[in-house]
């Protein structure tokens, strides 16, 4: 027990009712809880990022915010980590590196944060780094599969960074995937046309209609340990999510946490009352959606 | 660059109180620099001096400049060699950068050395832990973390009692 929760208390109530539908814990966390978290529709587009990041091709993964652009990132980087340590063959490993883009202002930074990734010195100069890295495939077996994150958010020149990655995605063996919000990565692109000329594949993750996300939603909650959870979660509670999210998985997942929150309080499943109560919106910002 | 220490640490490694380095800097037995705020900074180069570790003292230079420019923040100022006894054996806490700790862990590729990174960090963050912490925290094998705290222990990184591991290094970037 953690010091917060000797003084303070645990939240018993909300803890007792997760018990009583058999859930270890929150199923709608934001954090994906295990590689098992992905929907069966979701595996496509992650296999064929995966592909890309084995061949050393250079791809963009574009979305609108909260559609889990970040979220496959993570997860295919945890997933080769995992697969390198089990392969004993260096050929077949690949070196994965997820850099926050949004933090460097330069491509001199970028390099310099690769090179870190790889646990190397990088206080050198930079023609010794860039050296290190267009060196790669005579030096190194393994392939390089760097996942750069919010890159059009960083505000650096998309010049300098652009014609960077240019040059990298030319080395064999290296291959990048640049994340990012759509309209953000198409101006950041058509600054750079000898990068986007090199763009092998274009994957744009959507909103989720109304059967993915009752399949994401049923496969938290099978996850957390709920075998009826469609006592759980009624049919119009999920609507009601539905409605409130249009399908967007973050905020289908705030929403529905909040639910299961405020149906702890009112030892209740998560219908379309609860749902509204759980998330209510001032009214401004239900006749002006814009706002949010 | 030059790393500059505070009395606090001087003291610590050299096992005096901070009156006497001060009175040392007076008389001109250590040469300290002073900050732009005025506070006194030792060199770790005198600090080795002192305990014997380096060649001869610098040539003595009785004045003592001042820093004038902010931009500049310290500015290291030669003073005469102290006749002082040598003071206790003092122990220099093993700071090194990432980098050379991995290289000195000799992994097998870069594979093992990024898993060893990421156990790296997890390490420096327990502070005290057993392999399974590591695990956990970091994500990878427990026979890696196992392979980890060996290495780290066998070159002295690393201190082990009843399978917990303390960490003995510093990271300095």
């Amino acid at each position: 027990m953690t010091t917060f929760e000797e003084k303070i208390g645990r939240d018993q109530r909300f803890e007792n009712y997760i018990q009583s539908w058999g859930l270890r814990d929150d199923p709608f966390k934001l954090e994906l809880p295990s590689i098992e978290a992905f929907a069966p529709f979701q595996h496509e587009d992650l296999r064929k990022l995966k592909w890309l990041l084995s061949e050393g091709k250079i791809g963009v993964l574009t979305g609108a915010l909260g559609v889990g652009k970040t979220t496959v990132c993570e997860f295919l980087v945890a997933s080769l980590k995992e697969e390198n340590l089990t392969a004993p063959d260096p050929s077949k490993q690949i070196i994965s590196l997820f850099i926050h883009g949004a933090a460097y202002k330069s491509a001199d930074e970028l390099l310099r944060a690769i090179i870190l990734g790889l646990e190397m010195d990088a206080s050198k100069d930079r023609a010794s780094l860039f050296e290190f890295l267009c060196r790669w495939p005579q030096e190194h077996q393994e392939r390089l599969a760097i996942i750069i994150d919010d890159l059009p958010e960083s505000g650096a020149d998309a010049l300098d960074v652009g014609e960077f990655l240019r040059v990298l995605a030319d080395i064999p063996n290296i291959s990048i995937l640049l994340n990012g919000e759509f309209k953000q990565m198409q101006r950041f692109l058509a600054q750079v046309p000898a990068l986007a000329d090199r763009i092998q594949m274009h994957i744009k993750l959507r909103p989720m209609n109304r059967k993915n996300l009752k399949e994401l939603l049923e496969l938290r909650l099978r996850n957390a340990g709920c075998t009826y959870y469609n006592n759980l979660l009624t049919q119009n509670g999920f609507k009601s999510l539905y409605k409130l999210s249009k399908g967007i998985p973050r905020l289908t997942l705030k929403a529905a946490s909040n639910a299961i929150h405020r149906a702890a309080e009112m030892d209740a499943p998560i219908d379309a009352r609860v749902v509204k109560q759980a998330n209510k919106r001032p009214f401004l910002k239900r006749v002006l959606p814009f706002l949010r | 660059m030059v790393k500059l220490l505070t009395l606090k640490e001087a003291k610590e490694l050299l096992g005096v109180c901070t009156k006497t380095i001060q009175r040392w800097n007076k008389e001109g037995k250590i040469r300290c620099v002073r900050t732009p705020g005025n506070r006194r900074r030792v060199p770790e180069s005198e600090i080795l001096r002192i305990l014997g570790e380096i060649g001869p003292p610098p040539t003595p230079k009785p004045e003592i400049e001042r820093v004038e420019k902010p931009e500049t923040p310290v500015v290291e100022k030669p003073t005469p060699v102290p006749n002082a006894k040598k003071p206790k054996k003092a122990v220099f806490p093993s700071e090194l950068p990432r980098h050379a700790i991995l290289d000195a862990l000799a992994p097998a590729g870069l594979v093992q050395r990024t898993a060893f990174g990421d156990l790296l960090s997890a390490a420096v963050v327990l502070k005290t832990f057993t392999p399974k912490d590591l695990t956990f925290r970091a994500r990878c094998p427990e026979a890696v973390a196992k392979t980890f705290c060996e290495r780290m222990s066998a070159r002295g990184y690393l201190t082990s009692k009843n399978g917990t591991f303390e960490l003995q290094v510093r990271l300095v970037r």
